[in-house]
């Protein structure tokens, strides 16, 4: 029923690239691609969904997982986007509801999401039930791994070292690190139209918020480095992730996480 | 509500199933063999565990035509086939136990077949069921093709009727249950249902021309017709309809919830359906292989109270686990997209 397998949880499609990237670069993690690589419980486990789900036919996207191979301690691990914040625990409690029918439970079950401005110790309450209902280890902590005799679990809250914020604090750094004219350059035109009267319409109440500055930014280089395409786009293609992770210190809480769940 | 709480220890294939916490109306699920229908089976024969003829329709609920004897003798966990030609055969016992009105019920029972029980009967082969309810006296049904067993006394028998996927196919059937309902008085529901199919339907009635029964539908252009001549879907929900008004104040069993029946009028159906039950208090168990069939049920509860709705999914496979999902886990589920089925 145990097995060598991870499942995270993330927020959305933008944390599944990030964390994809991270694992490629720093952990040894090959994505797989087709459907016959994936071991026979991650095979079942995609087949117990059927897409689009529900009414709402105006949405698109399939939330299906990515999915990664970790050769050298024979480790498979998915990583599944909720669509949002408020599905996460539905979703969390649908690949439960499939891992269950399958008398399967994956070894390790991690929580990734974004602080925002919520004060650390409630996103730590307000997800530690999920980890609870569906019998894994607890943490005392963010940023913790729990471990039992057979499972081993956590909850990081992006950016991580317990502070505010969301996965754009982590990219803009490695932005300035990997594009640094450009960085500079996306950050003026931000900041000065910020400046501008106009800004303060309705219109532009999104960039106003407290990560809006950041996503702003970001969105403004990769609409250079990717035209027309999402941030993801250029995450994937253009090695935003440095050779050696030091160059950036405000990645190293969020891989020590990552480097404790997987050792 | 009846039934709260349902337990097979044996019966058939079935081993340790337990349904907690049944709602008014319960659904089914799992795979082929899963054991579904067993499970309405078992829960027929629990409601009236010391009626004969409630024993011999679930032993023919699969199949019309099978020797009785074969049909009761298969009900019991064994996969054995009944050979009693040599010497007398006896089943292994099976148990199934569930809360009815706040009053728990045990029903333990075995099978006994010989070719020659006493000196006065046939060559044909007799099987004789020893059913024990609670702490009261063991009762003995013999069942021979001639012989009507006998029933029970001290158990309270609930209202109770199945459908399956065949019921409607059988005019035999329809008549009786037709009959039965307009002697109640209350055979409105059922052409409230008819006219969801076609509005022209009028009316509907037993007739017996020549001692050939049959159940008539007035219908305002095609005059007075035999039920029969219409469309599987209408006839499926005829015996539903007929069911469920006979079934009043109890349990309608229905196996294969979708059977027949169109899914673009299913979901009328359904909310008909869900709606006469809810008025008439009579629980529903039924089994479905369908997630569109799923989908309406979840859709139509959703208007009515958290605890309207269970769905449990038998494991196809190893132990026989039974997940219970209430409505919310449901409709979460399902806006996930995972397949509840």
């Amino acid at each position: 029923m145990i097995n060598n397998f991870v499942y995270i949880i993330t927020e959305g499609v933008l944390d599944v690239t990030f964390l994809v990237q991270i694992l490629r670069t720093y952990y040894g993690g090959k994505v797989l691609r087709k459907r016959s690589d994936l071991p026979e419980k991650a095979a079942l486990w995609l087949s117990s969904f059927k897409w689009p789900a529900g009414e709402n036919i105006t949405r698109r996207a399939v939330p299906a997982p990515a999915f990664l191979q970790f050769e050298r301690k024979n480790r498979f691990m998915g990583i599944r986007n909720a669509e949002g914040l408020s599905n996460i625990k539905k979703t969390v409690t649908a690949d439960m509801t499939a891992f269950s029918r399958m008398q399967w439970k994956p070894e390790i079950f991690a929580i990734i999401l974004d602080s925002d401005d919520i004060p650390p110790a409630k996103r730590f309450t307000d997800f530690i039930s999920l980890l609870q209902e569906h019998e894994y280890p607890i943490p005392s902590d963010l940023e913790e791994i729990a471990e039992s005799e057979k499972l081993r679990s956590g909850i990081f809250a992006l950016p991580g070292n317990k502070q505010a914020g969301t996965l754009e604090n982590l990219l803009l750094p490695l932005a300035t690190h990997r594009f640094p004219s450009l960085t500079s350059a996306a950050t003026k035109y931000v900041e000065n139209w910020l400046e501008t009267e106009e800004a303060n319409l309705k219109d532009f109440r999104e960039v106003r918020l407290p990560s809006g500055r950041k996503k702003a930014i970001l969105s403004s280089m990769t609409s250079l480095l990717k035209p027309a395409k999402p941030i993801i786009a250029s995450l994937e293609d253009q090695k935003w992730l440095p050779e050696t992770p030091e160059i950036c210190p405000s990645m190293k809480p969020f891989l020590y996480f990552l480097g404790s769940l997987l050792r | 509500m009846i039934l709260t709480d349902f337990h097979i220890q044996a019966f058939r294939g079935l081993q340790d199933v337990t349904l907690k916490d049944l709602a008014p109306i319960n659904v089914v699920l799992g795979a082929n063999n899963a054991g579904k229908t067993s499970i309405l089976e078992a829960l027929a024969l629990l409601l009236r565990p010391l009626d004969p003829a409630q024993w011999i329709q679930v032993a023919r609920l699969r199949d019309m035509d099978i020797f009785l004897e074969d049909g009761l003798w298969s009900l019991f966990p064994s996969s054995e086939p009944l050979h009693a030609e040599d010497s007398p055969k006896q089943t292994a016992p099976l148990e199934i136990s569930g809360t009815l009105q706040k009053e728990q019920r045990i029903l333990r029972a075995r099978g006994l077949a010989s070719l020659n029980w006493d000196s006065e009967a046939s060559e044909s082969l007799m099987l004789r069921i020893e059913a024990k309810v609670n702490d009261l006296a063991t009762h003995t049904m013999e069942f021979r093709r001639e012989t009507p067993a006998q029933f029970g006394n001290g158990v309270i028998f609930h209202k109770c009727f199945t459908v399956t996927s065949a019921t409607h196919r059988s005019t035999r059937n329809l008549v009786e249950h037709l009959s039965k309902v307009v002697d109640m008085g209350e055979k409105k529901l059922a052409l409230e249902l008819l006219q969801l199919f076609d509005p022209h339907i009028e009316g509907l009635d037993v007739s017996a021309p020549g001692g050939r029964e049959g159940v008539r539908v007035s219908h305002k252009k095609r005059g007075v017709v035999d039920l029969s001549s219409f469309g599987d879907g209408m006839r499926r929900a005829a015996a539903l309809a007929l069911a469920l008004v006979r079934s009043r104040g109890g349990i309608l069993l229905v196996d294969e919830l979708e059977s027949g029946i169109h899914p673009q009028i299913l979901p009328k159906v359904l909310q008909q359906l869900f709606l006469a039950a809810k008025t008439a208090g009579t629980q529903i168990v039924a089994t479905t292989h369908s997630l569109e069939a799923m989908d309406m049920v979840i859709e139509i509860s959703k208007t009515e109270s958290s605890n309207s709705l269970a769905a449990y999914y038998l494991q196809q496979e190893g132990t026989p686990l039974l997940h219970r999902y209430d409505l919310q886990t449901l409709i979460n589920l399902r806006d996930t997209g995972f397949d509840v089925r």
